[in-house]
């Protein structure tokens, strides 16, 4: 049987909204809505302990919502509803695969549970081992992989059915550069095939590449949403620079205070710290202005805005502990 | 030899924290013991009857024949007693209804129905019950025959009563019993049991316990601790000892435990404790063996509760030994049980003193050195292959 | 439901991948019956039948009564004895040097005394095995010297109502050997127990059978340790299939272990449980008993760990309970509660089934098990999950 593929036009892959989960007091997941579009890929940046994974569970129907709704391609996803989770693929943030299996029987058992049968099956299952690199190791017992072939067949477990939302739970954490850069590569292919992506990570490079639409999550909410540029203004889009050397260092401070594009001026006596609206460009006037006023410029430094300054707006914590 | 200390230390907390290990280790072995006692102490093998039908002289008076040859004697119903008979739980049942009751009073004679079950002490039982209606039948025949001679029954009665007051009549003496027999006699209910429990268990929970030392190898603990200044014999000593004091925790316990709570006279004290100081050696280089040699700590679980209970088995912890046809309680030798056994009965039963159980306590020293030296050589080279 | 025979299939593959199952399932119950049965062989045989017996004994030939006990002795019914006279000194020695079941000494001038009212004692000598055959001798002897006992009361009792003293002998024969008033009828019940191997071989089967149907339900503890648990519950099955499977799974274990194990005992040891209609029907319901109680148990536990301590307590508790090592009697209360243990209520349908019994007979102990089986479901749904399904 084929996997039906649930085309959206007009509905949204995933559709969020208003979601909430508490454990005792604590209230997990506080009313977060958001939704993914087909061929989209949709991330959710935030600390460990922020409440992703709990949101994902949700999206995946492995646990009820106390609150707010989950739709997948139109339909209503609980952990009752059979029909809904043929249509999501998802790797979870822990390995998920049977150790005294090989890789080829994992493929396998999870294909048949999601309605691939027989010739169907048997091609999803050599396409996925050949799309992880496992061919070669396709009848060894798994307990005997490495930690990044182990890493990859988790993953492609949830590529096995084609879903049309594919859910992937911090899918780098532990895997080492090379493995992690396939497995970056991988979701940016699925991406361009029209596969919606939900990714969770608390690595903002991996934000920044891979997702085409990121919500910063912290404390079970939703902190900010929007495109990597978007979220990047609302920082107030300004660059930072760094001027290190000796001299005269307070006069030049004075003198570049009366340049227009620079905001702030700080001395920390080893060098000055700028706020400046656009860096790049007014980098060659600040250089000079410094050298005129009596300061030896030894180094300088431009840091433009990321994620990771986005959150410490937002949060006013850092992104990583 | 602090490294040793040390090793040793982690082993016996890793143990005691498992609170999973408390009822097997602490609780079981008890209850087992009681529940053997119960079963099998003082009384068992009593032979059992059940008689069923109306209350009677006939009834009161087979019951007081029965119950002064020792039998265990039942009144019950009828459908009671013949399931009683199918399930075993009674040797002999008699079947008595009123005619029975009635012709017995007025001396004439009658034909009582007993069935007997189907185990084998049935047979004894149905003999002790034929001799007991014998018995009662006597009394009438007694009467019949001196009124029979002309004598009023009035005046019978109280010559018989007289009479037997006055004669010496034969009687049966048992002067000797078998060597089996004797050599159980005197023992306590629970005397037997605890000490068989006390070496099925120790040595049982010592190679289940073999699982943790895998478990250690596969965490890489043990390779971690290699990897600190300490050498591969003292990881093995310290792993030894740990499993060591585990087993004699567990055997200290059962011993204080059941001398304690049931009364278990172990006889010399400090003598029955070295008998299980080696014994627990013996157990613990047993568990360094399964240890080393597997690697799939369920597989080795199951080896351990396997050989554990085969073992005890073969070394008369559930069978007396004294029992055994003779290949076997030959065999029975080749196993540590059968010579703790031994030792213990000694000191049990015989008041053994040391020298009596020095040849015991050599072979189980033996059988720890050289068990020790195998699981250490073994342990050395598990460490080197990878799990 | 879909994806049950799935899952079911790959549970299989993996314990029959494990070698755990084996050892758990097949090779230690296997190993146990056979030592079991060799520990137990030594404490009788598995017949009602008497087996011959030899008799050392001492006696005056000229000694009317004394020879009267060994002819009584020699001509028994019940069992063939085999009497070796020997010099009364010898009789002990040669009592246990020859393996006889009793030596028995009468004493010099045994008549003489017993007649004329003196004290006179039979002297037994109990051999080595202390063998049933033994016990009924004894109880033989026992019986004549009664009734020496009572033809001596008699002929005194007589004396005393003042009958003439040549009348006394009669008297007392008469007394002791006339025709007596009790007779027996005897019979024997019908079968309705296992012989001695059997009970070990039915015995071991239902210990390791609790152990086998674990692995089934209790595969849900791993399958949350190794994080599969989750992906189940992200496809398209549902939760109550996957508990389902694991039944199942469980299920299919314990009837193949069971069967194998009563077969393989059956044919290693001798022993027949009849009618192989109602031996399946009894191990149908014992394995779901069984299965029903892992529910339970995967209720109570939150780790592998603890579920295998769980589960090897309630093994060994209702396993020696429902007399895996040895028969277990209790009275009152305690031989109710016995009667509901389904291990016990397995054993006892193997009993009647084995004494030939068909499958209307095992009514009882079949409705005990699935009594049992439908305690445990609804137990496990009451009970608050504490972790393993969650």
């Amino acid at each position: 049987m084929l996997v039906e593929v649930v085309q959206t036009q007009t509905r949204d892959v995933l559709d969020v909204s208003g979601l909430v989960r508490r454990y005792g007091e604590l209230t997990a997941v506080d009313g977060v809505s958001f939704h993914i579009r087909s061929g989209e890929t949709y991330g959710l940046l935030g600390p460990n302990g922020a409440g992703k994974t709990t949101i994902i569970s949700m999206v995946a129907g492995l646990i009820p919502a106390h609150g707010g709704t989950v739709r997948v391609a139109g339909r209503a996803m609980t952990p009752s509803k059979t029909e809904a989770k043929r249509i999501i693929g998802l790797v979870p943030q822990e390995l998920a695969i049977y150790p005294d299996l090989t890789a080829r029987e994992n493929l396998k058992f999870f294909g048949r549970l999601q309605g691939l049968r027989g010739r169907e099956l048997t091609r999803r299952t050599n396409e996925v081992l050949e799309l992880i690199g496992l061919n070669d190791r396709a009848g060894d017992l798994t307990k005997k992989y490495s930690g990044g072939m182990k890493r990859r067949l988790n993953i492609g477990i949830g590529l096995l059915h084609r879903p049309t939302l594919l859910i992937l739970d911090e899918p780098t954490v532990g895997v080492d550069p090379q493995s992690r850069n396939a497995i970056l590569e991988s979701v940016e292919r699925l991406s361009v095939e029209g596969m919606a992506v939900l990714y969770t990570t608390h690595y903002m490079e991996e934000a920044e590449r891979l997702c085409d639409r990121i919500a910063i999550i912290d404390e079970g909410r939703v902190q900010a949403e929007g495109t990597r540029d978007e979220l990047i203004t609302l920082t107030g889009g300004v660059d930072r620079i760094n001027l290190r050397g000796g001299g005269s260092m307070s006069r030049a401070a004075e003198a570049l205070r009366g340049l227009p594009a620079v905001q702030h001026v700080d001395n920390d006596g080893a060098g000055l710290i700028l706020t400046v609206s656009d860096g790049p460009t007014a980098l060659a006037g600040i250089v000079t202005g410094a050298g005129h006023a009596g300061m030896s410029v030894t180094s300088v430094e431009i840091v433009r805005p990321d994620l990771e300054s986005v959150f410490l707006h937002l949060t006013g914590k850092a992104l990583r502990d | 030899m602090s490294a040793i200390v040390a090793i040793a230390t982690v082993e016996l907390r890793r143990f005691l924290r498992d609170k999973s290990n408390l009822f097997f280790v602490f609780i079981f072995p008890l209850m087992l013991i009681l529940l053997l006692g119960s079963q099998f102490g003082a009384g068992s093998g009593q032979p059992r009857v059940t008689i069923a039908g109306p209350g009677s002289t006939l009834t009161q008076a087979l019951t007081a024949e029965l119950e002064s040859a020792g039998v265990d004697v039942t009144a019950s119903g009828e459908d009671a007693a013949r399931a009683d008979l199918r399930r075993g739980r009674t040797d002999v049942g008699m079947f008595l209804d009123d005619a029975d009751a009635a012709a017995f009073h007025a001396g004439r004679p009658a034909e009582l129905a007993v069935v007997m079950a189907s185990q084998s002490s049935a047979q004894a039982v149905l003999q002790q019950v034929r001799t007991a209606v014998q018995a009662v039948g006597l009394d009438r025949s007694q009467l019949a025959a001196l009124t029979g001679a002309g004598i009023p029954e009035e005046q019978a009665r109280p010559a018989l009563d007289q009479a037997a007051a006055q004669v010496a009549a034969p009687t049966v003496q048992i002067v000797d019993t078998g060597d089996v027999v004797q050599e159980f006699r005197g023992l306590g209910k629970f005397d037997l049991g605890a000490s068989q429990q006390l070496l099925l268990f120790v040595f049982l929970s010592s190679l289940t316990g073999a699982a943790t030392l895998i478990q250690a190898r596969r965490f890489g603990v043990v390779g971690r601790v290699m990897s600190a200044p300490v050498s591969s014999g003292q990881v093995v000593a310290g792993q030894a000892l740990g499993r060591f004091a585990i087993a004699f925790v567990q055997g200290g316990f059962i011993m204080v435990g059941t001398a304690l709570l049931f009364g278990v006279d172990w006889g010399n004290l400090w003598l029955s404790a070295l008998v299980l100081v080696l014994f627990c050696a013996v157990s613990a280089a047993a568990a360094m063996m399964v240890g080393s040699v597997m690697d799939n700590d369920t597989a080795a679980a199951g080896v351990g509760v396997g050989a554990g209970l085969v073992l005890a088995g073969l070394g008369g912890c559930m069978v007396p030994p004294e029992f055994f046809p003779e290949t076997l309680a030959a065999v029975s030798f080749a196993t540590p049980h059968r010579w703790a056994y031994e030792a213990l009965s000694a000191i049990q039963r015989h008041d053994g003193t040391l020298g009596d159980v020095l040849p015991e306590l050599g072979v189980l020293a033996g059988m720890a050195a050289a068990l020790l030296v195998l699981g250490a050589g073994l342990l050395r080279r598990s460490l080197n292959r990878a799990l | 439901m879909p994806g049950l025979w799935t899952m079911v299939a790959k549970d299989l593959r993996q314990r029959i991948r494990d070698k755990s199952v084996f050892i758990f399932s097949l090779i230690v119950p296997l190993a146990l019956m056979g030592v079991l049965s060799l520990v137990f062989g030594g404490l009788g045989e598995d017949t009602v039948d008497l087996q011959p017996a030899t008799v050392v004994a001492s006696a005056d030939d000229a000694d009317q009564l004394g020879a009267a006990l060994l002819g009584a002795v020699d001509s028994l019914e019940i069992m063939d004895v085999t009497i070796k006279r020997v010099p009364a000194a010898d009789v002990r020695h040669e009592t246990q040097a020859s393996g006889a079941d009793l030596g028995i000494i009468i004493p010099e001038g045994f008549s003489n005394a017993v007649l004329s009212g003196q004290a006179a004692s039979v002297q037994l000598v109990e051999g080595d095995n202390a063998s049933l055959e033994s016990g009924v001798l004894i109880s033989v002897v026992q019986g004549v010297v009664d009734q020496f006992a009572a033809g001596t009361v008699t002929a005194a009792a007589g004396g005393l109502s003042g009958l003439p003293r040549q009348d006394l002998a009669a008297l007392a024969r008469h007394a002791a050997a006339g025709p007596s008033l009790l007779t027996l009828t005897e019979g024997q019940a019908a079968a309705e127990q296992l012989s001695l191997r059997g009970t070990l071989v039915a015995g071991q089967a239902g210990l390791f059978l609790m152990f086998t149907v674990g692995f089934g339900v209790l595969g849900l503890l791993a399958e949350r340790e190794q994080g599969t648990l989750a992906r189940l519950r992200s496809m398209p099955v549902t939760g109550a299939a996957v508990i389902t499977a694991k039944a199942c799974t469980g299920f299919i274990l314990g009837v193949v272990a069971t069967t194998v194990l009563l077969t393989a005992g059956s044919q290693l040891f001798g022993v027949s449980f009849g009618s192989p209609l109602v031996v399946a029907a009894l191990i149908l319901s014992v394995v779901t008993a069984a299965t029903s109680l892992t529910f339970v148990v995967a209720r109570l536990v939150r780790t592998a760990e603890q579920a295998n301590v769980a589960q090897s307590i309630l093994a060994v508790v209702l396993g020696i309970a429902g007399g895996a090592f040895f028969p277990v009697q209790g009275t009152g209360f305690a031989a109710t509660l016995l009667d509901l243990n389904p291990i016990g209520a397995f054993n006892r349908g193997l009993g009647i089934s084995a004494g030939g019994g068909n499958v209307g007979d095992v009514t009882g102990p079949v409705a005990v098990m699935l009594a049992f089986a439908a305690a445990g479901l609804l137990l496990a749904r009451i009970l608050p999950d504490r972790g393993a399904q969650a």
